[in-house]
């Protein structure tokens, strides 16, 4: 008669599976040791980088840039937690945290003006003259600036960038501080406005080739929106943009 | 097993001897799980590398860059099966040297001790690991710029194996869901906070082992509290997040951190709670406030003047437009009232249709 498995088989195979998971927690404990101390190497370091290094990461913008792009390529945020080792060792996570704040502060002061809707010139304009006059206050980019933005996301306030040409320049770059989107055609009006800060149905319906009712329907959106001002006193009707006024030199 | 690659012995021969102390004999390589045909006669471990010398090209040595290797572990044997020391390694990255295996699968690569010094090697492979010589080779350049960058991109580096460190033992944890202490998962969950990893694992941040999250949730309710219930009993979150991080003046709270503690509130039992319109819009509210007391004070100012726009309403109960705008919407869903969208803007009225059928 052919033995076919029996308890003891089985048996065994439980004994088996006991020994293999006995074995996973050994590992574990390995494990975690190796990288316990490898933490604890990491930590030390970045102490180290941080004592020769901490102010260069304050006054210098382009080391800051460098700094965030091979964080970034490496899969790491240093800005994700104030707990972090970025921000505790470093002292990275102030420096952008405040900057957050003053765009918080800033856009809540110029939405009624221009509908939510700032230029990201306008933007470091404002918060350079809010900061201290240290030179490390000054020097803050556009690049340190939209890092700042991307992170308020989280807080639900509508917080967006909007980039009206391929190129990095601040004029080009708007960021919206309100909820709700401007879809394509929007941006579309705000590129052709953007050089003079005004433009009207005429020249939108020349640039832009579109019939009388949707450009009417858009400008109507934007002025609804407090994006857009009429000023019905030229002979053809224009339609302002304070988003794009240029800020003026005495401005108090 | 594609990280090894060949070098010439001559060339080899000097960093041995003045680094290399001890030897292993007899080691089996293995791709992975696989077993290869490589059996090394003698293996030297110097700083930087690990060298197999092969009986099959007697001139060359195949050689292991220290700085590929994640993660060491023992693998315990059995009866039927050897212990083994497994080398985690950093993905493959294109050279140029001649090499045994050009391209493997796997990610790790197993030596067998045939002729023993298991523990021994072991034990001798953790100082190079720690140490990094490989990265003090490094000229010190004369301008302090580039000693900058050059230091940051060795700790970059450092980072970098930290994060493929994690990524392993991230996989693992998923593999044996079960066997994971709670207290291990907890100083995983930290270590991957504190280099700012992104990891599922890490997502809700938020738990009762995070007393960061808890004391913050709780500081926050109370720095609040009488703000917000001054204010209409709303406020928000980005403005709240200004407020808060105005009056701590430095170790500012990022947005993230915030909003993580923001979102435990309710689960604490704080007075205040974090709440989400449609719009998306985030608010901090009181846990007593539903919005009937908004909404009754909405409705009789809309008694009083007929009609409202969201800065009105703002302008009188003393909350942010935003907000004004939130609630007038959320009392137009409920048919309390109708809108009038012109260009002059958007203006509320009471809900007549409804009222007369």
């Amino acid at each position: 008669m052919r033995k076919r498995p029996g308890i003891g088989a089985i048996h065994k195979q439980r004994v088996e599976q006991e020994r293999f998971r006995g074995k996973a927690t050994e590992l574990q404990d390995n494990v975690f040791e190796q990288m316990t101390n490898q933490m604890e190497k990491f930590r030390t370091n970045l102490e180290t980088f941080a004592s020769k290094h901490r102010n260069e990461i304050k006054k210098n913008p382009a080391f800051r840039k460098q700094f965030q792009e091979m964080c970034s390529s490496i899969g790491v945020d240093p800005l994700a937690s104030s707990k972090g080792f970025w921000s505790e060792l470093l002292g990275v996570g102030d420096f952008y945290y405040e900057i957050a704040v003053q765009v918080i502060e800033v856009c809540m002061a110029t939405s009624q003006r221009n509908g939510g809707l700032i230029t990201l010139g306008e933007l470091r304009h404002k918060l350079i003259k809010a900061r201290g006059k240290a030179q490390h206050h000054q020097n803050i980019s556009n690049d340190d600036i939209i890092r700042a933005i991307k992170k308020l996301k989280v807080l639900g306030s509508g917080f967006s960038i909007i980039s009206l040409k391929d190129t990095q320049d601040s004029s080009d770059v708007l960021i919206r501080s309100i909820p709700g989107e401007l879809n394509a055609d929007h941006t579309e009006v705000l590129k052709i406005a953007e050089a003079q800060a005004f433009t009207s149905i005429e020249t939108m319906k020349c640039k832009l080739k579109w019939d009388d009712v949707r450009c009417q329907q858009i400008i109507n959106e934007l002025i609804r929106d407090g994006v857009a001002w009429v000023d019905e006193q030229s002979t053809a009707k224009t339609y302002w943009f304070p988003s794009f006024f240029k800020p003026l030199i005495n401005e108090g | 097993m594609d990280r090894l690659y060949f070098k010439d012995k001559n060339d080899c021969s000097k960093e041995i001897t003045s680094y290399s102390h001890t030897t292993w004999k007899g080691i089996r390589l293995y791709d992975g799980d696989s077993k290869t045909e490589y059996r090394s006669e003698t293996a030297y471990l110097t700083p930087s590398r690990l060298y197999f010398s092969s009986n099959d090209r007697p001139a060359m040595n195949m050689v292991l860059d220290l700085k590929c290797i994640v993660l060491v572990e023992e693998e315990e044997g059995s009866i039927l099966r050897s212990s083994k020391i497994i080398l985690h390694l950093l993905p493959h990255v294109s050279e140029q040297h001649s090499k045994p295996y050009t391209r493997s699968s796997a990610s790790f690569i197993k030596l067998a001790f045939s002729n023993g010094g298991l523990s021994n090697f072991k034990i001798c492979i953790q100082k190079p690991l720690l140490e990094r010589a490989w990265e003090k080779h490094t000229e010190s350049s004369s301008t302090s710029h580039s000693v900058a960058f050059q230091d940051m991109k060795n700790l970059i580096d450092m980072a970098k194996d930290m994060v493929q460190l994690a990524s392993v033992m991230s996989s693992k944890i998923k593999d044996r869901h079960g066997d994971i202490s709670d207290d291990e998962t907890v100083k995983f969950k930290s270590y991957l906070l504190s280099l700012g990893i992104e990891d599922p694992v890490t997502r809700n941040a938020c738990s009762s082992s995070n007393m960061f999250c808890q004391h913050l949730a709780k500081e926050i309710t109370t720095f609040l509290l009488t703000p917000i219930s001054d204010s209409g009993g709303f406020m928000s979150l980005s403005d709240a997040y200004c407020r808060v991080n105005r009056a701590r003046g430095f170790e500012l709270l990022s947005p993230e951190d915030f909003f993580q503690a923001c979102n435990y509130m309710e689960q604490l039992n704080l007075p205040l709670t974090c709440r989400k319109f449609e719009s998306g819009v985030l608010v901090l509210q009181l846990q007593s406030e539903t919005n009937s007391q908004l909404e009754k004070d909405t409705e009789s100012l809309l008694q009083a003047r007929r009609k409202l726009t969201a800065f009105e309403v703002s302008q009188e109960l003393g909350i942010t437009i935003i907000l004004a705008a939130e609630c007038l919407y959320t009392m137009e869903r409920k048919g309390v009232l109708c809108r009038d969208d012109t260009v002059r803007g958007l203006v509320f009225y009471h809900n007549e249709f409804s009222s007369r059928t």
